[in-house]
């Protein structure tokens, strides 16, 4: 394993009575994706704020490579992008202008670098078009080029694939997976598209009410994301008296559309199928299913509250 | 150091508003030295020029454009991140500060220039002017229109050109304190404003208000701001100038300091 790139120990924020974090510890790699999960609200980007510098933690203690001084995090800063709720966009001004205040706000000389961050993130098209006239998705490419300016070694994203189309969410995440599997960067990295993050981060986070409720790895999570059974018919209701009576489980939830959800019989379908025929019971869907990170974090969140 | 300054020039340039106030500044300056020669030829009468007219003296559109340029050129960087940016990108708070002062005393130089200008050029001329209000730039401009050219001349009105310029950017110095206070433009702009506005006339209020008034760049009495000025006057007005500056700089950082930026 190797050092922690970032590291927050106890940190816990507090506004008047409300604790907005509490004795958050957590701790990231270098080149690896987090995906930060929570509802509005749950902390996620309080954290995020608190790392970049926005806010001071009420206790606890932060590390930006290895060191927690005030003067080495400042320092140390110049090493991270951010893009914390909405982009710093000037609306007045092109693409290529924005970034170029940006890359003179971070003292880089790289000729071209602007033209070459904007190929990155598809808006090297954009030409003279004013920054106000662009489209959500567009603002948001813009705001993630701001924050790859100088190569940064941590970025942190907060909702960066908000208003983007489903090509523009593949490429992001094309571009969030290069950019950690080939640069190194190491990204922290909030969205409420659960499902989206399931496909991008190697690790996750999950915060609720400002307490980290579980970190855990991919494959953790593919271990412990359940599957099932989907059932469903045109008599929900005698499919769940045949379930409970005949085949004696209740290891099953009852979806919105009443369609069912089994967890047992996996390995034996064969004898659910003949008790549900033996029982007259016409099956219109009979399929296996994995659970989603959503309804893992779902789950979880239930289980919390 | 400098890196938010130059990004802050770039802003500048490519923005439309900082020029916007540069060509109001200087219509008004034409608008009121012509005001200013109309009224010494007897073509244009004192009750008329002292009237609407004075909007255009350099001690209203300094206020007026100054607290504008500073609540639309620079406060607008809370709201739209370029300081959350800065911090995050690893800037101190003690350099954000520096440099949007530095930033600021770019854009109140340029909105004075013009009326620097017109002294420093019409001086050269045989034009008269009235000092018809007792500003700073109608007094030297009568003054020194009717004195012979030396270099002793030229010094002394680049003197009364600094001395005050100091004076006007000290007064709206409170800007700056209002930007990281309110980090709203539009609060930015009404509470710089009304600040000049309020506390010049306070300060002659009566004595009591003076005497504590004096200390500030409000109470200094800008009709002082003429050929034969002391160099106490000028002494004790850019210390009063300077350490009001500072004194703001410190009630800025203070607040700023471990202020959540949103």
């Amino acid at each position: 394993m190797t050092a922690p790139v970032l590291e927050t120990r106890k940190i816990t924020k507090t506004y008047q009575d409300v604790h907005a974090l509490e004795d958050v510890s957590i701790s990231l790699e270098r080149g690896k994706i987090y995906g930060l999960i929570g509802q509005n609200g749950a902390g996620k980007t309080t954290l995020m704020r608190l790392i970049a510098g926005l806010s001071f933690p009420t206790s606890g203690e932060l590390l930006l490579f290895d060191e927690s001084s005030q003067q080495a995090l400042q320092k140390n800063r110049q090493r991270m992008g951010c893009m914390i709720e909405n982009p710093s966009i000037l609306g007045n001004m092109n693409a290529k202008d924005n970034l170029h205040v940006h890359k003179q706000m971070k003292g880089l000389k790289e000729r071209n670098l602007e033209q070459k961050v904007l190929e990155i993130v598809g808006l090297s098209h954009t030409g003279k078009k004013k920054a106000k006239d662009f489209s959500l998705g567009m603002r948001q490419r813009l705001g993630i080029a701001i924050t790859l300016l100088g190569n940064p070694e941590i970025l942190l994203l907060d909702e960066p694939i908000n208003g983007l189309d489903p090509s523009g969410i593949a490429e992001i995440r094309q571009l969030i997976r290069q950019l950690a599997d080939e640069h190194q960067m190491t990204i922290l990295l909030s969205s409420h598209h659960l499902a989206e993050l399931h496909q991008t981060a190697d690790q996750f986070i999950i915060v609720n009410k400002g307490k980290v409720l579980k970190t855990l790895r991919h494959s953790e999570l593919e271990a412990q994301i359940d599957k099932h059974i989907i059932l469903d018919c045109a008599e929900p209701e005698r499919l769940q008296t045949v379930l409970k009576e005949a085949l004696h489980t209740d290891n099953f939830i009852v979806q919105p559309d009443k369609s069912i959800k089994l967890y047992d019989f996996i390995d034996q379908k064969e004898v659910l199928s003949k008790a549900l025929i033996d029982h007259g019971i016409v099956i219109t869907t009979f399929a296996t299913q994995e659970d989603t990170l959503e309804n893992y974090y779902l789950r979880l969140i239930g289980g919390s509250q | 150091m400098i890196n938010i300054w130059k990004a802050d020039t770039f802003k500048l340039y490519k923005s439309t508003s900082p020029w916007v106030f540069i060509i109001l500044s200087l219509v008004s300056t034409v608008i009121f030295v012509s005001c200013s020669h109309l009224v010494a030829a007897g073509e244009l009468s004192i009750e008329t020029a002292t009237g609407a007219l004075s909007l255009f003296s350099e001690t209203q559109m300094m206020a007026l454009l100054g607290s504008m340029a500073i609540g639309i050129c620079i406060s607008t960087d809370f709201e739209n991140k370029i300081i959350e940016n800065a911090i995050s990108g690893g800037h101190s708070r003690h350099m954000i500060i520096i440099n949007k002062i530095i930033t600021f005393l770019l854009l109140i130089t340029l909105l004075y220039l013009p009326y620097i200008l017109s002294i420093l050029i019409l001086t050269f001329t045989d034009i008269e002017f009235s000092s018809f209000l007792p500003t700073p730039v109608l007094t030297i401009l009568s003054a020194s229109t009717q004195t012979e050219i030396s270099a002793g001349l030229i010094g002394k009105l680049l003197l009364l050109s600094v001395l005050s310029l100091v004076i006007f950017i000290s007064q709206l110095m409170v800007g700056i304190f209002y930007m990281f206070l309110f980090k709203k433009s539009v609060l930015v702009i009404a509470a710089t404003y009304l600040t000049i506005l309020i506390l010049g006339p306070i300060s002659s209020l009566n004595d009591a208000v003076h005497s504590v008034m004096a200390y500030t760049p409000y109470g200094i009495d800008l009709s002082q701001l003429t050929l034969d000025i002391s160099s106490t006057f000028v002494g004790e007005s850019l210390l009063i100038s300077g350490c009001f500056i500072l004194l703001l700089y410190l009630l800025t950082y203070a607040i700023f300091r471990k202020a959540e930026v949103k």
